[in-house]
């Protein structure tokens, strides 16, 4: 199985060097042929499984909580800010 | 006294009797890893505060009653965020990072007092299985320093296994705290999914990402996780279980245990010194009354495949957010500004992120991707179920499982960084572990002819760790791997 790692570097949007992705392509045919044995197991309306235990999704009551505003510190690891929001260049053009 | 070889109890014991200080234990330490740690660099991070904090606990502790743990010093992986200080997940993306909440699990430990030495080493986002990943150099394995500490906790688990901290967090995704306590000569435990809260840490895979204690004995493993564990709103996959106290349930009397071999994994060739030791431990576990079967477990040969396209794809789900606007590595677009949020993107992550974890996003997003999605992703979580069921039926034949902890024992630096697959099989005995939820522990057993250590893996029921702290303390009593010590340490 061949894969197109530019088509999928441009949805991951990663950046990579042509012989990166050359080296990928090859890695990734001789994964994907071990992993084809999968392909073998009958699976025929088999639900699949997401979480180990489906049984405990604990979510917690709808209630809005305070916390705390801690905004500065959250902007702390951050190089790129102005009062208490971040900056990032001008960006114009693109698909998205 | 050695205080280096202390155990968690010991030290605890210690303190109360006044034999050492916290402020002396925890500059023991320190000055340990100011020594060996420049060979061996299983720390990225050091906690400036260490000291001051220790004395501070030595304060508390004159003036009034204080947990067992209190004072007493760990280290952690640098997957767990620790407020105001650097964690980075071994990865260049999140080399300043410095997060503004600490994971439920140092809190945990904190509210006992415990000291936080610094943020061991580890491969990047926790994907390798050798250490070589970390953006920030290859832990070295202190019983041969050519050899892989094993990954991706290796950092952790070469650090106790040079008596640089008596317990360290790691992170278990794929085995990556069993296989580098096999690797190191430690005790490590992967608990039941859900019953250690993922808040906090650094995500991985998230359906099998846990979190648990690496140390020199069974019941250090006991105690750690007793404090570790119990149900946070802050992570609803987080299991509403009351905290068992196992350390007081500990018992090596197995009469009546039924303990299973996996058939597929008996078929399979493996290094004469590792079967060796299967044998030696199953004999050890009949010695204190159990009984050995085998179970029947078709589909454990397809764990490797299920594990990889499942862990990728999580990961390239959760990797998304790091995009280089709110933290983390952000390109430097002053010169050649971006030419659309694409390219911004791209270009930070491009720049951050390493290459193992490119190659897993990737391969990840393919598996995600549409055409691919059915037969990848979907084909993959079927047949986890299949495996799921497979496994809880054994457990209906056996209490626990005795196997390899993986193939061979440590392996030389670069020896497998060439060829992905090989480091990705290397996890054949550690994956389903994770994929069915259930608990897995590492515990050193000897050496090879070469003087590296081999461990034996105990896999549970979900939610019955006990077990596997039975068995263990047996294994351990027998072999008394932690009085071993690596060589110029």
């Amino acid at each position: 199985m061949k894969v197109d790692v530019d088509a999928i570097a441009k949805l991951a949007r990663l950046k990579m060097d042509k012989s990166q992705m050359k080296d990928f392509e090859t890695q990734f045919e001789k994964i994907l042929e071990y992993f084809s044995k999968l392909q073998a197991v009958k699976t025929d309306g088999v639900e699949p499984l997401v979480t180990p235990f489906e049984t405990f999704q604990n979510l917690r009551d709808d209630e809005v909580i305070d916390y705390k505003d801690f905004s500065n510190e959250v902007l702390k690891s951050s190089e790129y800010k102005k009062d208490r929001l971040f900056v990032v260049p001008p960006v114009v053009g693109g698909e998205s | 006294m050695n205080l280096e070889s202390l155990s968690l109890f010991e030290i605890s014991e210690g303190l109360i009797a006044k034999t050492f200080s916290s402020e002396d234990i925890t500059r023991n330490y320190l000055n340990r890893i100011e020594k060996y740690d420049p060979e061996l660099n299983t720390f990225i991070t050091m906690n400036d505060a260490a000291i001051d904090l220790a004395k501070s606990a030595d304060q508390k502790r004159s003036k009034g009653s204080v947990p067992q743990l209190h004072g007493v010093p760990y280290a952690a992986k640098d997957m767990f965020c620790t407020k105001g200080i650097k964690t980075t997940a071994a990865s260049k993306i999140l080399s300043n990072f410095i997060p503004a909440y600490s994971a439920t699990v140092i809190e945990k430990i904190q509210n006992q007092g415990m000291i936080l030495l610094g943020k061991t080493n580890q491969d990047e986002f926790a994907m390798g299985s050798s250490n070589e990943t970390s953006a920030f150099g290859t832990s070295k394995n202190p019983w041969n320093l050519s050899y892989v500490p094993g990954g991706s906790s290796g950092g952790s688990a070469a650090a106790i296994a040079a008596r640089l901290t008596p317990m360290a967090l790691g992170t278990d995704t794929g085995g990556s705290i069993r296989q580098p306590a096999h690797f190191c000569g430690i005790t490590g435990i992967k608990p039941t999914y859900g019953r250690v809260s993922r808040f906090g840490v650094v995500s991985f895979a998230s359906s099998l990402d846990q979190a648990g204690p690496m140390t020199l004995k069974v019941k250090d493993a006991a105690l750690s996780l007793e404090v570790m564990c119990g149900y946070d709103p802050n992570d609803s996959t987080s299991a509403k279980k009351d905290v068992p106290t196992w350390t007081k349930n500990i018992s090596k009397n197995l009469k009546g245990v039924k303990v299973g071999l996996v058939k597929q994994y008996l078929e399979k060739s493996l290094d004469p010194e590792i079967a060796k030791t299967w044998d030696l431990t199953q004999n050890a576990l009949k010695d204190a009354g159990a009984e050995i079967i085998e179970v029947d477990i078709s589909l454990s040969e397809h764990a490797i495949p299920i594990y990889y396209l499942i862990a990728t794809s999580e990961a390239s789900s959760n990797l998304s957010r790091y995009d280089g606007i709110r933290y983390g590595h952000r390109s430097n677009f002053e010169d050649v500004p971006p030419e659309s949020i694409d390219d911004f993107y791209s270009r930070s992550r491009g720049e951050g992120f390493g290459e193992e974890v490119k190659r897993r996003i990737l391969l990840g997003t393919f598996a995600l991707s549409a055409g691919y999605f059915d037969a990848y992703y979907i084909k993959a979580c079927q047949v986890r179920r299949q495996l799921q069921e497979q496994y809880l039926d054994a457990f209906k034949k056996c209490d626990l499982l005795l196997s390899p902890v993986a193939a061979t024992s440590a392996f030389k630096i670069g020896e497998k960084v060439s060829d992905p697959l090989k480091m990705f099989l290397n996890d054949f005995f550690t994956t389903a572990t994770n994929l069915c939820g259930l608990p897995g522990m590492t515990i050193p057993i000897r050496k090879n002819e070469n003087g590296l250590p081999i461990g034996i893996q105990l896999t549970g029921k979900p939610f019955d760790e006990q077990s596997l702290f039975n068995a263990g303390q047996v294994l351990e009593d027998q072999f008394n791997f932690h009085k071993e010590l690596p060589n110029g340490f």
